[in-house]
């Protein structure tokens, strides 16, 4: 345990340096991932300008939502942000030195870099659910707080196994093939309410992909409060962690059928 | 304290069709081709051995060395390091293991090299005294310590290869994988990195498994040899053992006071004998290879020219290291 | 004069091809569009519940305006600046250094081949789209959309060298390409049609910035919304940012052989 934080600390630091050893390019990077975060709240707005409603859901609601979306995804790209560079690393070879190495590989994907422009999107995230929810004039309890952080952590974490099972494609093809892109589109509309698709996905959405927890399930905490919601928050509890455990499996199981470049 | 026990590794790969249709085929169709990398290979090597692991081009040199690295997972067959199994998984093994592969840097691209060295440190959990004592002698032998602030993109290729077998070695693993480390090293540079490693074996009895294509590094340091191609294992055995088995031709030099006598003596040796492998080393040496069993056609050649006043000296030497496993490869030889 | 031509035609089929290298990607690729596609629907028909026509576009409209949006960004989503900032990083300098029309030019027809790539892979599903959606398009409106397109496509490629070029002194390209990305992903149209902008800035978003030309205007000109005179003035705008930007990178460059 004290060498997983001496390593967190060592890995932390040399990214810190990086980015000061590139601190232009970090400087201008950073401004359009809080322009693109941002400008999510703008297209809901311009929206709303011509609407009074999305599926029954007030602007706020859908501030809410994107507030939450903001968060659960820039808590998994913090941590996974990386795992895309995975193709990256097979084709140049780092990725056999990386398997030298006596730390877990899982980890040591995830501390190699560190997407520091999704600190900045955790912020704004957290700006906009704080906004939406005090426009919208809901006093929320200590314990409804709690639970809504606890089922934005779920959500994360479901992310998280999602693209951990992503990833392992590029193992079994040697880099040669993933989905990333195509998950990528599919999680980046949870940043609108799922009451837009129709019975069937929405039924997938929430009990067997439950992504709910994500975005939607926030919201309706924060607006509803969590009386009608125990019940599924405990079912989230159980198939997510279980999911997890899968996508840790698939990866190194993934990572024992990996060949290698030929040299 | 290896123990590699009838492993093989096969690759599978898309076969790609040239030109535009043949791309587009490849999109749709998929034929794969299967090649055997490596054979049914088993050896066992002792600790405080140093090994060289040579063969051609594609004879699964790096395959086996990634498979020994617990980088690659073998399709069938065993490795143990130390009694217990490798695999992707065991921690333990890789503390013991250090690893360098010439044409890749273990190093991070675009901080200093003191960073990388401070991150091993973490990783392998070396000590402070147990870090001073190996870094001290690491830097006696490669003198690195000016090129701790400056960043690795910086370096050049021979100082990257240098503080990649200094990271490689930094927790002074029981066993070092060297895969072409002395790429891009200068003669010094070189003899001090052979004579650290001989060293470092010598005193702290450890194991070094060296693969090059660099014979000299070879000869200089292996005590033991094995030699594959074609993903089989065909000769495992003491340096001196193989010189003295498999070695079939002797190379007779004739060195000359004159760029003329030298010219006029080839071409008085090629008339008047057939079949000799003749060859001009500069404009004032030649070199003969002959079979060995051909002592008295060289003592007949010797006496045509040991009254020759122009004769500067002559020399009867063994074939190199480097051109008897070329004959091995050759497929003129099996492991017995 | 043939063979000159040749010289760089060849690149474009180098761009073409490297795409066709690996199905997986391409697969991933597809997946992803088609993903879109659907979702887009779901949302944009639940926007439209309870309204019939927001900024001058029933839903139909609406839809084929995102479809063609996403499609025609898909056309740009290659890499560019950060190979060419690679090359400026590294050796390769000396081919620029030597040979600047060539080596713009190259990277120009390379370009081509890929967007040419996407083109031909997006084009099935985006026709399956606009048949469902029972899509008509006035004939003569296409001749002006692919001028329309190619001229974005022009000021995309000599504004992505621009920025290669700048890398130089980012040292990185990852900044200035995210910088790209996001810029134009917002005032091209991409993300929302640029008439949903607040009145006040769509005159200098619209008429004036050169991204919308890169997206929006092709769409407006394939759905009959833009009479012959704004036609032509969006032409004439995409050249004159053409030509501004060649000026600006020639500046830069003359720079970069300073240093």
């Amino acid at each position: 345990m004290v060498k997983f934080f001496s390593l967190f600390r060592c890995f932390l630091s040399m990214n810190i340096k990086k980015i000061l050893e590139y601190r232009m390019d970090f400087i201008i990077g950073i401004i359009p991932s809080i322009i693109s975060s941002l400008f999510g709240l703008i297209f809901i707005s311009l929206i709303f300008e011509n609407i009074q409603s999305l599926t029954g859901l007030s602007y706020y609601n859908c501030q809410m939502i994107y507030g939450f979306f903001l968060l659960s995804s820039s808590l998994e790209r913090i941590l996974c942000g990386n795992f895309q560079q995975l193709r990256g690393y097979i084709f140049n070879g780092t990725l056999d030195l990386i398997f030298t190495r006596p730390i877990n590989l899982l980890l040591h994907l995830m501390f190699l870099n560190f997407n520091e422009e999704y600190f900045i999107q955790f912020i704004i995230g957290i700006g906009v659910v704080i906004h939406s929810v005090t426009s919208s004039g809901l006093q929320l309890s200590i314990l409804t707080l709690c639970l809504i952080a606890y089922v934005s952590i779920l959500g994360a974490l479901l992310l998280i196994s999602i693209t951990i099972i992503t990833s392992s494609l590029y193992f079994i093809s040697d880099g040669t093939f993933s989905l990333f892109n195509a998950v990528n589109n599919l999680t980046t509309y949870l940043k609108y309410p799922i009451t837009i698709f129709g019975k069937t996905i929405r039924f997938f959405l929430t009990w067997v992909l439950p992504l709910s927890a994500v975005s939607f399930l926030p919201m309706q905490l924060a607006s509803e409060g969590f009386n009608n919601h125990l019940l599924y928050i405990i079912y989230l509890t159980i198939i997510i962690v279980a999911l997890l455990m899968l996508s840790v499996k698939i990866f190194f199981y993934g990572a024992k059928k990996y060949q290698s470049t030929g040299n | 304290m290896i123990k590699v026990d009838g492993v093989s590794k096969i690759y599978t790969s898309k076969i790609h069709k040239p030109g535009i249709s043949g791309y587009v085929k490849n999109i749709f169709s998929s034929e794969y081709s299967k090649k055997i990398a490596v054979d049914n290979v088993s050896f066992e090597i002792e600790k405080g051995t140093i090994c060289g692991y040579v063969g051609p081009n594609g004879s699964g040199k790096s395959t086996t060395i990634k498979m020994l690295c617990g980088v690659l997972n073998p399709d069938c067959g065993e490795i143990f390091f130390n009694d217990e199994k490798v695999s992707i998984n065991n921690k333990k093994f890789k503390k013991e293991i250090g690893v360098v592969f010439g044409h890749r840097s273990n190093l991070w691209n675009d901080l200093p090299t003191i960073e990388s060295i401070n991150l091993f440190k973490a990783i392998y959990e070396i000590n402070e005294t147990e870090f001073k004592r190996n870094f001290e002698f690491i830097n006696s032998y490669l003198e690195i310590s000016g090129l701790l602030n400056t960043s690795v993109r910086k370096l050049s290729l021979g100082q990257r290869v240098k503080c990649d077998i200094a990271v490689a070695m930094l927790h002074f693993p029981d066993c070092l994988f060297l895969d072409e480390p002395t790429i891009g090293l200068d003669s010094d540079v070189r003899q001090n990195v052979i004579k650290m490693l001989t060293e470092y074996n010598k005193a702290y009895n450890k194991t070094i498994i060296i693969t090059s294509h660099n014979f000299y590094d070879i000869e200089d340091l292996c005590k033991r040899i094995m030699i594959i191609n074609k993903g089989k294992l065909i000769v495992n055995d003491d340096i001196g053992v193989i010189k003295s088995k498999h070695i079939k031709f002797r190379i007779l030099s004739l060195k000359f006071k004159s760029k003329e006598e030298t010219s006029s003596s080839i071409r008085y040796i090629s008339d008047n004998y057939n079949d000799l492998d003749l060859y001009s080393v500069n404009d004032f040496e030649i070199g003969i290879k002959f079979k060995i069993e051909d002592i008295k056609l060289t003592n007949q050649i010797i006496n045509q020219f040991i009254n020759n006043p122009l004769l500067e000296s002559f020399e009867v030497k063994n074939e190199s290291l480097e051109s008897i496993i070329q004959n091995i490869t050759k497929g003129e030889i099996l492991l017995d | 004069m043939i063979k000159s031509f040749y010289k760089y035609i060849i690149w474009i089929k180098m761009g073409f091809l490297s795409q066709l290298n690996y199905r997986g990607i391409i697969i991933d690729r597809l997946l992803g569009f088609l993903f879109q596609f659907v979702l887009m629907f779901f949302f944009w028909k639940a926007v439209y519940i309870d309204v019939s026509i927001i900024n001058g576009r029933t839903f139909e409209e609406m839809f084929v305006y995102m479809l063609l949006s996403v499609s025609i960004s898909a056309l740009y989503l290659y890499p560019t600046i950060s190979f060419i900032s690679m090359d400026v990083k590294s050796g390769n300098i000396t081919n620029i250094l030597l040979k600047p029309i060539d080596y713009q030019l190259q990277f120009l027809n390379k370009q081509f081949g890929i967007a040419l790539f996407m083109f031909i892979i997006l084009a099935p599903i985006v026709t399956l789209f606009l048949i469902i959606m029972q899509t008509h398009f006035v004939g003569i409106n296409f001749a002006f959309f692919f001028v329309s397109l190619f001229g974005g496509f022009l000021f995309n490629a000599v504004f992505n060298f621009l920025l290669g070029i700048l890398c130089f002194w980012t040292e990185n390209s990852w900044g200035i390409a995210s910088f790209k990305i996001v810029l134009v992903e917002i005032l091209s149209g991409t993300l929302i049609p640029l008439d949903f902008f607040p009145v006040h800035l769509q005159a200098f978003a619209i008429k004036i910035m050169p991204f919308s030309k890169i997206v929006y205007y092709p769409i407006l000109i394939l759905q009959g919304k833009l009479n012959i005179k704004e036609i032509l003035i969006s032409y004439t705008n995409a050249a004159v940012w053409i030509i501004l930007i060649i000026i600006l990178s020639s500046y830069f460059y003359i720079n970069l052989l300073k240093v």
